[in-house]
């Protein structure tokens, strides 16, 4: 089997230029860029054509079909069918891949709104000590320096940073939202272990 | 008997408020993609949730030893949280569903248009598609079906009238029925596209709210009620399960309206 190195419909349609412009089918293979040299050789050995096409490999595979039934019709019929099936090709992929690049760039944009909501909630998980010693200060007057992790204030903005996460995934259409979310936990653990490093560095607080 | 009768009548206008309550307008739309295993998984959910409320009042009441209705409404938002969120885990996927069945629809219409070019027959054309292979199960049992009907000796034209139901939208009905007439395939837009881009469309009109409350809630919650209520008291919790509530309901929204423009 020879691989083909262009689309299947942009071959049909050079194709069904080939006859449009006075070849006919054989001849026309012949005239396309695109057509591997050595199945040309086997048709100018005089092999059958639908044999030979048959050895080419198409994404499609309805198309050796049409060009087995199309070996001994005419010429406008080989036309108008070529053309046909090209069209609804092009239609096919045209559709698909648009779809495709749409949900990327959507993806693209979500993905950024995401990481830069991941780490803005986690940095807030990581201060969350200082709101809660607020309390403590209005209260006694004193400010403390208990900066527990495992406070519920921190859980709390645990839990809305992978509500957030699960969210925008939900909204992105992405796959494999486990393991997002797995991954979101380890950048938020790892965030708020950060900001408290960088707090018992201060003079003030140790 | 009449008791248990009754009981199981009371049962029933429960699950059906359930089902409501959980897939809404899903249920009309995609009432074809609803299985029997997705309404078990949800009354399973809903029981989930009414243990989750038992268990967490206790928890709260008996450890924390705060006040039996702060314990109770915590709780309660807990559950209605848990049963939102993974009650829409299964509305996601009934619409995932859904969604694949329309892209397939496009995609067996133009193969078979493709086949009726190459063979000029269409029992043929059928039968080539069924060979290639059909990824959805719900259009490879229909297109078998079909061979089989065509083996036993039935009409083209009555097949072809009789199999355009197993395409649910018209668009696409119309198409089949004049599948042999390869030039008249679907010229416009197919729906699973339009529906994609109205999808993005809605997302995007609303993310600015969705990221700002996603930011800016949690902050302004957590230093009001830093404020106002001790650090280790449970009430903190409450703000996670309104942001899940909020979440849900920006994504139902967003399905609703994306399902009512397409029905239009």
């Amino acid at each position: 089997m020879t691989k083909l190195d262009c689309l299947d419909y942009i071959f049909l349609d050079e194709v069904a230029f080939q006859i449009e412009s006075g070849e006919n089918f054989e001849r026309a293979l012949f005239q396309i860029e695109s057509m591997p040299l050595d199945l040309l050789v086997r048709l100018q050995l005089g092999e059958e054509l639908v044999d030979v096409l048959s050895s080419l490999e198409f994404d499609d595979p309805s198309i050796i079909n049409l060009f087995t039934s199309l070996n001994y019709a005419e010429s406008s019929e080989i036309l108008k069918r070529v053309k046909t099936t090209s069209k609804l090709m092009k239609m096919r992929e045209e559709t698909l891949k648009e779809k495709e690049d749409t949900l990327k760039i959507h993806q693209r944009r979500l993905r950024i709104i995401r990481f830069v909501t991941m780490i803005t909630i986690a940095i807030m998980g990581g201060f969350s000590p200082l709101f809660s010693n607020l309390y403590a200060f209005i209260n006694t007057g004193e400010f403390l320096n208990s900066f527990s992790i495992l406070s519920n204030l921190s859980i709390s903005f645990l839990f809305i940073n992978l509500l957030n996460n699960y969210f925008l995934l939900k909204m992105s259409n992405e796959n494999k939202i486990t393991a997002r979310i797995v991954f979101v936990i380890l950048i938020h653990i790892v965030i708020v272990i950060i900001i408290r490093i960088f707090f018992s560095s201060f003079a003030i607080f140790s | 008997m009449g008791l248990y009768k009754s009981d199981k009548q009371e049962s029933r206008i429960l699950h059906e408020f359930l089902y409501k309550l959980i897939l809404g307008g899903v249920r009309k739309h995609s009432s074809f993609f609803i299985t029997e295993g997705d309404l078990i998984k949800i009354k399973r959910i809903c029981v989930a949730s009414v243990f989750l409320f038992i268990l967490s009042s206790f928890i709260f009441y008996f450890l924390t030893k705060i006040s039996i209705i702060i314990a109770i409404t915590i709780s309660f938002a807990a559950a209605i949280a848990f049963l939102f969120v993974f009650g829409d885990y299964i509305r996601a996927t009934i619409l995932k569903r859904h969604q694949e069945f329309d892209e397939s629809a496009f995609l067996i219409l133009n193969a078979l248009s493709i086949n009726m070019v190459s063979t000029q027959s269409f029992p043929h054309a059928v039968d080539f598609l069924v060979t290639n292979g059909i990824s959805n199960k719900y259009y490879n049992k229909y297109f078998t079906e079909m061979i089989y009907n065509f083996n036993i000796g039935e009409y083209e034209d009555q097949v072809i009238s009789e199999g355009k139901r197993i395409f649910l939208n018209k668009k696409y009905q119309n198409a089949f029925q004049n599948i042999k007439n390869e030039e008249r395939f679907i010229e416009s837009d197919p729906d699973f596209l339009l529906r994609v881009k109205k999808e993005i469309k809605l997302i995007e009109d609303n993310i600015v709210i969705f990221v700002a409350v996603s930011c800016l809630l949690p902050l302004v919650l957590s230093m009001v009620l830093a404020l106002i209520i001790p650090p280790e008291s449970p009430i903190i919790f409450i703000f996670p399960l309104l942001y899940a509530l909020f979440g849900i309901f920006t994504l139902r929204f967003v399905q609703n309206r994306s399902l009512g423009e397409l029905n239009d």
